[in-house]
């Protein structure tokens, strides 16, 4: 089988480690390159890996890739994903996929308009238990959905994370995306209206939210509640979670994505912690990403579902600003 | 003390099972419109049935009478009963509006009596330790926190068209009152809801005057089951009472018990260990300041019962130096 040719735009976001990790492990997939703009940050991964750094990203679109991991700072994710798309190389983009409307409609139509995919990284969609959940939910077995409730809370946010201009907001738009994406997933429905309690109480005189409390009603009836607050305490086991509570006519389903895990107390630590026993969801992620370019068929997250999630985040803020509900338009 | 029963249900009878135990109370009779829960706790009891409230004061001429029932179920009843010269010992919510709550406070108030709010959530032994570590400072300022109750739909209440606001008034009226014991004055409520043939389910958010946010999730639970959690992530740390630690738990109708859980049964359904007795020999000053909070309580649930039918934010009226209720004001 040919190899799929990668190349790494940007390492501003720590999830690119784990994403070039789980490629290199892939036979079919050659990574030959990194840019990052500050060469310290990828000194020590391009030795690991032997592979060609790039200071400006142009050089590497400019070579006989096929596909780009993106994890820019969330600011630069539409620069980056046209410049790719333009160049004729497909795209796996971190979340949130964009910071406005357009730029995001920018990013689908550019790769649509090249004939390259873009995949927005949800690696959540490929939890064992979200995935038994998405089925078991099909088979009808709550019923009619009539009500979610979802948390996705974090460890605060660092670095260019707090920085408004690189990263467009705090909590809200770093952590709404991951269980709106599972939300519309499960639910076959698109939210219409948002209300949202967003402050910043964690750290009071941070630049960015920390803390939100996002009311959801779906155009299919269901009504909803987000959690996506950087709300977990450094003595918290880890990094945070992604639960979700569904409610239907016959039953009830509460799912848990992290829940596979065995509890670690050690003195090294000042802390209990949970080591992962389950599936490496960025592993399934990238074999999913590979697999769907390798057999040219569809990435199964697509810039449509990236897009869709973060307009939820963008109504957040602005049902924020307003104290009111915001209505949103349909589908991406 | 001379201490009539009133209302004959599973609550009524662990009501029952503490005044028979206690040797401040004396059980003197029992009331219920049904009578035949009315004589099946007497029996056990061996006590009168009464299926007249009226009868029962002017035979027994108690000192309390314990309405084991929200007293929003009964107002001009126990208004009668205030009149009659007995303390009461009530449920929350105190009344369908806060305008009512405040007739029977004043009723209450012009025949002076007590009226003991049991205000179960608030001083359960397990949310007591909750709220006194949360004020304590243990994890620092509280930020972001949620409830959670679902349980069964009484079978008394299934009228159509009431569902949410049952759920509200009657049983998550429970958690914003032990929320805003914890935390204080809300300024914000933003609630959505809805319901249908034997469900209602419902998502209130609070964001009170020191900032904090807390979500409140209610339903009536398809499969019956009675659970209630709590987390309250904080700048310093997190705490948490009750919840599931399952990677997938499937709750259906009509099913075994879902397995993960503690047995259903929470203290907050029933009496904790000698609750009467602690809750029913408060001091006046405390009684009173459970009544405030009761009645804060219930403007919470009005307002999210209001919220969730207007689609729309509810802004109350901050008052620095706390509710003040007493009796007759």
């Amino acid at each position: 089988m040919k190899k799929l040719k990668v190349g790494m735009m940007s390492f501003a976001h720590g999830h690119a480690g784990f994403f070039l990790h789980w490629l290199s492990q892939r036979p079919d997939v050659e990574v030959t390159g990194i840019y990052d703009e500050l060469s310290e940050r990828v000194q020590g991964t391009v030795a690991h890996y032997g592979m060609a750094y790039f200071t400006d990203y142009e050089t590497l679109l400019a070579s006989d890739i096929d596909a780009v991991v993106i994890c820019s700072e969330n600011a630069r994710h539409a620069e980056m994903t046209i410049a790719a798309a333009k160049a004729g190389k497909h795209v796996l983009c971190e979340k949130p996929l964009g910071l406005s409307d357009g730029e995001m409609q920018a990013m689908i139509a550019a790769c649509s308009q090249h004939g390259v995919q873009l995949m927005t990284a949800f690696p959540c969609r490929f939890a064992p238990a979200v995935q038994t959940a998405k089925h078991r939910l099909e088979r009808g077995e709550l019923g009619e959905i009539l009500a979610v409730k979802g948390y996705n809370r974090g460890l605060r946010g660092e670095g260019w994370f707090v920085d408004p201009a690189l990263s467009g907001g705090g909590a809200v738009i770093d952590h709404t995306v991951h269980v709106m994406d599972l939300m519309h997933w499960f639910l076959n429905a698109q939210v219409s209206s948002v209300y949202a309690e967003v402050g910043k109480l964690f750290v009071p005189e941070a630049e960015v939210d920390d803390a939100a409390m996002i009311h959801l009603t779906f155009d299919n009836g269901v009504i909803g509640v987000l959690d996506p607050s950087w709300s977990r305490s450094t003595s918290y086991p880890t990094w945070g979670d992604v639960r979700l509570e569904i409610i239907g006519t016959t039953g009830v389903l509460e799912v848990d994505a992290l829940a596979d895990k065995v509890h670690l107390y050690s003195n090294d630590a000042a802390k209990s912690q949970w080591v992962n026993w389950g599936v490496d969801i960025n592993q399934a992620l990238i074999d999913a990403w590979v697999d769907a370019l390798q057999s040219g068929t569809l990435v199964p997250v697509n810039g449509e579902d990236g897009y869709a999630a973060a307009k939820v985040a963008l109504a957040a803020y602005a049902s924020a600003e307003r104290q009111a509900p915001v209505a949103i338009g349909g589908g991406a | 003390m001379k201490t009539v029963l009133a209302g004959c249900g599973p609550l009524g009878a662990a009501y029952a099972e503490q005044l028979s135990a206690s040797k401040a109370f004396t059980l003197a009779a029992v009331y219920d419109e049904q009578p035949e829960l009315a004589e099946a706790l007497a029996l056990r009891f061996g006590v009168p049935a009464y299926t007249s409230m009226q009868e029962m004061l002017s035979e027994i001429n108690p000192q309390l009478c314990c309405w084991s029932r929200p007293a929003a179920d009964a107002v001009d009843l126990l208004m009668t009963v205030a009149a009659s010269g007995a303390d009461l010992a009530v449920e929350q919510p105190l009344g369908r509006s806060v305008a009512e709550a405040d007739r029977l406070l004043a009723a209450c108030g012009e025949s002076g009596v007590k009226l003991h709010v049991r205000q179960a959530k608030r001083y359960s032994p397990e949310h007591a330790m909750l709220r006194q570590l949360v004020q304590g400072g243990s994890v620092g300022t509280p930020g972001v926190i949620h409830a959670k109750w679902c349980g069964p739909l009484p079978e008394r209440s299934a009228e159509p068209g009431s569902l949410v606001d049952l759920l509200i008034m009657d049983r998550l009226v429970e958690e914003l009152d032990f929320l805003q014991g914890m935390l204080g004055e809300v300024r914000t409520v933003y609630a959505s809801g809805r319901e249908q043939e034997g469900g209602a389910q419902v998502m209130i958010t609070l964001r009170f005057a020191n900032d904090a946010i807390a979500n409140v999730l209610g339903y009536w639970s398809p499969d019956g089951l009675m659970v209630s959690d709590y987390e309250v992530a904080a700048s310093t740390g997190i705490l948490t009472s009750g919840g599931n630690d399952r990677s997938l738990l499937l709750r259906r109708q009509a099913a075994a018990p879902a397995v993960g859980y503690a047995q259903p049964g929470h203290a907050a359904e029933g009496l904790h260990y000698q609750e009467l007795d602690i809750w029913l020999s408060l001091e006046p000053a405390v009684v009173a300041e459970r009544m405030a909070g009761a009645r804060a309580a219930l403007e919470l649930a009005v307002a999210a019962a209001d919220s969730v039918k207007q689609g729309m934010p509810v802004q109350l009226a901050l008052q620095e130096k706390g509710r003040q209720v007493t009796a007759g004001s």
